[in-house]
Formats: structure tokens, C-alpha cells, sequence
């Protein structure tokens, strides 16, 4: 191992394939994600529940992801959608969470995708895809398409502007007046703004997280390797505190990769909220 | 089958996908800053993450959501019975309670009756008895009384017979006052015992 608290943690390319080692892990993510749940679908399918801790634990992440995120998020919130007029359809059972539901797919394939991102980090010799800011940028890139292009179906073009802007009234016509001219257009641009940096602030926190916890975990162990090197005397101490020190910061990792993927899921949720229902 | 192979092939060509990875680490790092993206995996994670989503779609959000939702249905339908029941039960309970109430009230009727009935009982009972008692001894009284006349008439007739037995012996001798008077004391004293016997 290179004497790099980076070497580990930045891409590299596979010879002269063109591929690199995160594009892998992509797909080793998608490819495990895939292997989990579709049998799973299977074995519960027909209301019949999940026997053994796999599939129990499967099971409660997407009950996770939909009674702690979406539902409470999307929507009315914790007191159930309103559904608008003529979307109820009468031989329906009435589901009170219609349109936090719709989003359910969405949002267990981006909790899950990122959960096993982080995951693969925690295994020896691979890498979390997610502490590299152009996969998090992405992910955070579909997920302001989904909610801009939701709002945009549901509101309609002229609701989705709308929503962007504020109405303010003044006590006296000069002062509505002021309002209107200056201080509208500003907060329009601050509600834009708001929404990209919404976004960008997603992909950040993602990658900064992740990165800098294998970074942290990379500079401990290699206490152990330059410790040799420097005071060969104190080497066998070091490299013991280096190893607690490596497993409880391994441990934190993984409470960060859980963490941080429910958090990535948990505000995309709350900012479609926001988006399709502007008036709140 | 063929579809189950399809899918044990698909996994582990992408489960051995992490020998590429691995294979990474074998070749020239490129250092680069950590903040600088790489525009070619972020078009890699779109791509993937799309497939992914609609993969899972189609082959496994959907058959999940009609369970979760088939089994939640399930599940209040379960409550809802289970509601029903209980209400059913307790309003049996407060039934079952009135019928126990007047099972008690006819169980005490039924006792205090019995226990009328047997205090009757006894007393006619008891005035059988009683009844039966004095006629018993009604009936001993008469036999006394005629064992009593039996007595006295053969008391009579050794009377009769001794008074003739002296008679006889007055006539067959001289009779002195003093002999007069020991007959009687005789006679007297015999009547006695002969009395005394028979009683």
C-alpha cells in the first residue's frame, strides 16, 4: 500500500481498458441490489411474508424507506394526501398516501443503490463509488430531474413557475408596488438558486462523508506501514492502536454508510414535498 | 428454468465484476483532486442507476408493493375481524352475565322454595309423629286399661274363690274373734301378694 491517504479512495483506471474501478463498482452495486430484491419479490409475492432474517431485513428497509421517508414527506405529510378530484378512482380502496406511493420505486432504488455504494466501501479492496463527487453529482442530478419534472406534471407549467415566486402585498400601493418590482424578482432567483443548491448540497454531503471517513480510515492504518519505517521500536504498540483505532472507525463507517444513504433519500423526499405541494 | 439460469448467469457475471475493480488497484493510479469530477462516471451512474430502476420496476417494486399492500389490507381486514369479535364477545359476556344473574335469582327461588317445602314437610312430619305418638299411646292406655280390668277381674275371682276358701274353713270350725280376725289378716295378706304378682 502506497504511503496515499488518497490512493484508496480516488478512481483509477483499469490498465488501458477505459474503464475505471468506481464504473465497476456501479454496476456490482446495481448487479447485488438486483440479485437481493428480485428473488425477494418473488418469495413475497401474494401477501405471503418474509421468512428468515434476510428477507425480514430486506423487507425492513423498504418498509423503512416507505413508512419513515416517503410517506411522511410526500404529500400532506403526516396527515395523508388529499386527493384531488376525479384521481380516486370509486372500485379503488381509498390509500390515503396515493401520491407518496407513486414515488416508492424511486426512492427504494436510490436508498438501496446508495446503501450497497457505501457498503462496498467497508470491503477490503474495493470502494465506496459514492466518494467520488461525480457519481453523488449524478445521483443528485436524477434526483432534481425527478422532483422538478414531478412538480412540473403536477402543478402544470404556470403552477411550476409559480411556485418559484412570492406573492407579497404591501400596506399602501407604493410599497405592494416595491415589493412586486425588487423583491419579488430576488426571491424568485434565491428560490432558483435554492433549488440547485439544493441539489448540489446532496451530492456534496454524500461524497464528503463518505470520502473523508475512508480517507480518515486510510490515514490510521497507515500509521501502521510508516510507523516501521520511522521508529521501528514503537511499532508493535502503534500498529495495535492502529488496528482498535481502524475497527472502531470501521464500525462508525458503517453507521455512516447507513446514515448517510438514509439522509441522501430522506431530503430528496422532503424536497419533492416541498416542490409538489409549493403552497406549504 | 430458463429464466431462473438466465438470472444465476446475469448475477455471477456481475458478482465477478469486483475482480475488475480489483484489478484497478493493479494498475496506474491516476491522482487527481478528489473534487474534480469524472463527467464519464457520473454518465455511468445514470445509465446504471436507470437500468437498475427499471429492472427492479418491472421485476421486483411492483410484485412487492401489491404484497406489502395485499398484506397490509390483510392485516386491517384481521383488526377489523378481530374488533368485531371482540365486540361480539362482550356483548355474548353481558348476555351470558343476565342469563348467570337469573340462573342465581331462580337458584335461590328454587332453594327458598325447597327450603318452605322441607319446613312443611317437617312439621306435618311432626305432627304425624306427634299424631301417631298419642294414638300409640291412646293405644297403650287401652291395653293397660284392659289388662287392668283382666287383673282385677281375676283378682275378683281369687277374691271370690278365698272368701269361699274361708267359707269353707268357717264352716268346718268354731270360729273365735280371734280366729275371725287372723283369716282376714290371711286373706289380706294373700290378696296382697297374689296383687303384687299380677302387677
Amino acid at each position: 500500500m502506497a504511503l496515499d491517504p488518497l490512493a484508496h479512495v480516488l478512481d483509477h483506471t483499469i490498465h488501458d481498458s477505459g474503464l475505471t474501478k468506481y464504473q465497476v463498482l456501479l454496476v456490482v452495486a446495481a448487479g447485488i441490489v438486483a440479485a437481493l430484491y428480485i428473488p425477494f419479490a418473488r418469495r413475497i409475492a401474494n401477501g405471503v411474508p418474509p421468512r428468515g432474517a434476510l428477507a425480514n431485513f430486506l423487507e425492513m428497509l423498504l418498509l423503512f424507506v416507505r413508512d419513515e421517508v416517503a410517506r411522511p414527506n410526500i404529500g400532506e405529510g403526516h396527515h395523508g394526501e388529499q386527493v384531488h378530484e376525479g384521481e380516486h378512482h370509486p372500485s379503488e380502496p381509498h390509500n390515503p398516501f396515493r401520491t407518496a406511493d407513486r414515488y416508492l420505486p424511486f426512492l427504494w432504488t436510490l436508498f438501496l443503490f446508495i446503501l450497497t455504494c457505501n457498503l462496498l466501501g467497508m470491503v477490503p479492496f474495493m470502494g465506496a463509488p459514492t466518494a467520488d463527487i461525480g457519481v453523488t453529482l449524478a445521483l443528485a442530478g436524477i434526483v432534481f430531474l425527478v422532483i422538478h419534472v414531478s412538480s412540473l406534471l403536477r402543478n402544470g407549467t404556470i403552477g411550476y413557475i409559480r411556485s418559484f415566486i412570492p406573492t407579497l402585498k404591501g400596506d399602501n400601493f407604493i410599497m405592494t408596488l416595491f415589493l412586486v418590482v425588487v423583491i419579488t424578482p430576488l426571491i424568485a432567483a434565491i428560490e432558483v438558486m435554492g433549488a440547485i443548491i439544493r441539489a448540489t448540497v446532496l451530492a456534496i454531503r454524500l461524497f464528503a462523508n463518505l470520502f473523508a471517513g475512508h480517507v480518515a480510515l486510510g490515514v490510521i492504518l497507515l500509521f501502521a506501514v510508516a510507523v516501521r519505517e520511522e521508529a521501528a521500536h514503537i511499532a508493535g504498540g502503534v500498529t495495535v492502536a492502529t488496528i482498535l483505532m481502524g475497527t472502531a472507525l470501521s464500525v462508525l463507517e458503517l453507521f455512516v454508510a447507513f446514515l448517510q444513504a438514509f439522509v441522501f433519500t430522506l431530503l430528496s423526499a422532503i424536497f419533492l414535498g416541498m416542490q409538489l405541494n409549493p403552497e406549504h | 428454468m430458463f429464466a431462473r439460469n438466465w438470472v444465476v448467469a446475469t448475477t455471477l457475471c456481475v458478482l465477478m465484476l469486483p475482480t475488475l475493480a480489483l484489478a484497478a488497484d493493479a494498475g496506474h493510479a491516476e491522482q487527481k483532486s478528489p473534487i474534480d469530477p469524472n463527467w464519464v462516471n457520473s454518465v455511468v451512474t445514470v445509465v446504471v442507476f436507470l437500468c437498475l430502476l427499471a429492472v427492479l420496476y418491472f421485476t421486483a417494486w411492483g410484485p412487492i408493493r401489491k404484497s406489502l399492500d395485499e398484506r397490509e389490507e390483510n392485516q386491517f381486514k384481521a383488526l377489523e375481524e378481530a374488533r368485531l369479535a371482540r365486540e361480539e364477545a362482550a356483548a355474548m359476556r353481558v348476555q351470558v352475565d343476565a342469563q348467570m344473574a337469573k340462573a342465581q335469582e331462580e337458584i335461590r327461588a328454587l332453594l327458598e322454595e325447597a327450603r318452605r317445602d322441607a319446613d312443611v314437610l317437617r312439621a306435618k312430619e311432626k305432627e304425624v309423629g306427634v299424631r301417631e305418638a298419642q294414638a300409640e299411646r291412646e293405644r297403650a292406655k287401652r291395653e293397660i286399661e284392659a289388662a287392668k280390668d283382666v287383673a282385677l277381674k281375676e283378682l275378683y275371682e281369687k277374691a271370690v274363690a278365698l272368701a269361699s276358701t274361708m267359707s269353707a274353713k268357717a264352716l268346718s270350725r268354731q270360729i273365735t274373734p280371734e280366729d275371725h280376725s287372723r283369716f282376714l289378716d290371711e286373706s289380706i295378706a294373700e290378696l296382697s301378694s297374689t296383687y303384687s304378682r299380677h302387677a
